[in-house]
């Protein structure tokens, strides 16, 4: 499988994460083509010790990391789009959109990678560079303060 | 204690995703060509570096870089000042010429030498001094030794220098 078809792939996924955790569409997409720039100069290095997708989101994240350290959450965050016409009840979604939304980072980062992208705890414990029991926790957490926010 | 199932957010990650990846390895080899082309650009300025640090330059680092093309161990005393020919070497198209020129007192401190047909000098005050000369047409170039009111002029040849005539040729 060529590389640009692997990218292809996981552009959408990738996407996501970014859009969900900086909440505007211009800061995800150049976060997003970051994360494949530097995909490409890491694939030589890449082991197969992880699956493509864990790798992938692994150098997601450095690139979040480092954006947020140039200032990136210091601007202010705009709603999501509405992005899938296809979705069974819009106002759910919204509404699900804006409770995500009002989550500090972290929190959303960790319900992103699990109940958004299906990632295992001990995936996203790796990525997030904490033990499993700390993932667990946060996520958690998370969860609670979300299902508060979405007011259910 | 039970937990609540989490809300499903899945459908959250079902997005209008911009194309990017081709944007992305375009970004990439450029990144590559323009940092190929900053490790190209280091390497010809360090070569260039070694290479100007190894050229010589002021004509003290030419006679030295030179190959000795004659010996002479020569030395003329005028008035106080105590010349003598150290190395004569091949410039390609000239000639240069190290002196050791030594003052013995205040007088001979104003002395100076030059040799007819100079096109270059260096190191007039100090004690080693080197000259570069065009070969005269005909004969040998003549050493001046100046001290005060006393000049003393000295053909660069076997006879007064140890240089062979030919040398010159």
């Amino acid at each position: 499988m060529e590389l640009e078809d692997v990218f292809r792939a996981h552009q959408q996924a990738v996407f996501a994460y970014f859009l969900r955790l900086v909440g505007n569409r211009q800061d995800a997409e150049e976060l997003t083509q970051e994360t494949f720039v530097r995909a490409c100069g890491a694939a030589l290095r890449f082991r197969g010790n992880s699956s493509v997708r864990t790798w992938l989101f692994g150098i997601a994240r450095r690139v979040l990391l480092e954006a947020s350290r140039a200032g990136l959450f210091e601007r202010r965050p705009e709603l999501p789009e509405r992005a899938a016409p296809a979705a069974p009840d819009p106002d759910e979604r919204m509404d699900l959109e804006r409770a995500l939304a009002s989550l500090g980072v972290s929190d959303r980062e960790v319900l992103v990678m699990v109940d958004m992208l299906g990632f295992e705890p001990i995936e996203g414990a790796a990525m997030v560079g904490v033990t499993p029991d700390t993932f667990r926790v946060r996520l958690h957490r998370a969860r609670g303060r979300l299902r508060e926010a979405y007011g259910r | 204690m039970s937990e609540q199932a989490p809300l499903d957010l899945r459908g959250l990650a079902d997005v209008d995703s911009p194309e990017v990846v081709r944007a992305a390895l375009r970004r990439f080899r450029r990144r590559i060509l323009t940092r190929y082309v900053w490790v190209l650009l280091a390497v010809v300025v360090a070569a260039l570096a070694v290479w100007w640090g190894r050229t010589p330059t002021t004509l003290q680092q030419r006679v030295d870089a030179a190959s000795t093309a004659a010996s002479s161990e020569t030395v003329w005393h005028v008035k106080g000042l105590t010349v003598a020919l150290d190395r004569v070497v091949d410039l390609g198209e000239t000639v240069g010429l190290h002196f050791i020129v030594i003052p013995d007192d205040r007088l001979a401190r104003s002395g100076h030498i030059e040799v007819i047909g100079m096109v270059a000098s260096e190191g007039f005050g100090s004690w080693d001094e080197y000259l570069e000369v065009e070969p005269p047409p005909t004969g040998v170039p003549i050493l001046t030794i100046q001290v005060g009111d006393r000049t003393e002029r000295v053909p660069l040849d076997a006879a007064h220098a140890e240089i062979p005539s030919d040398f010159w040729r």
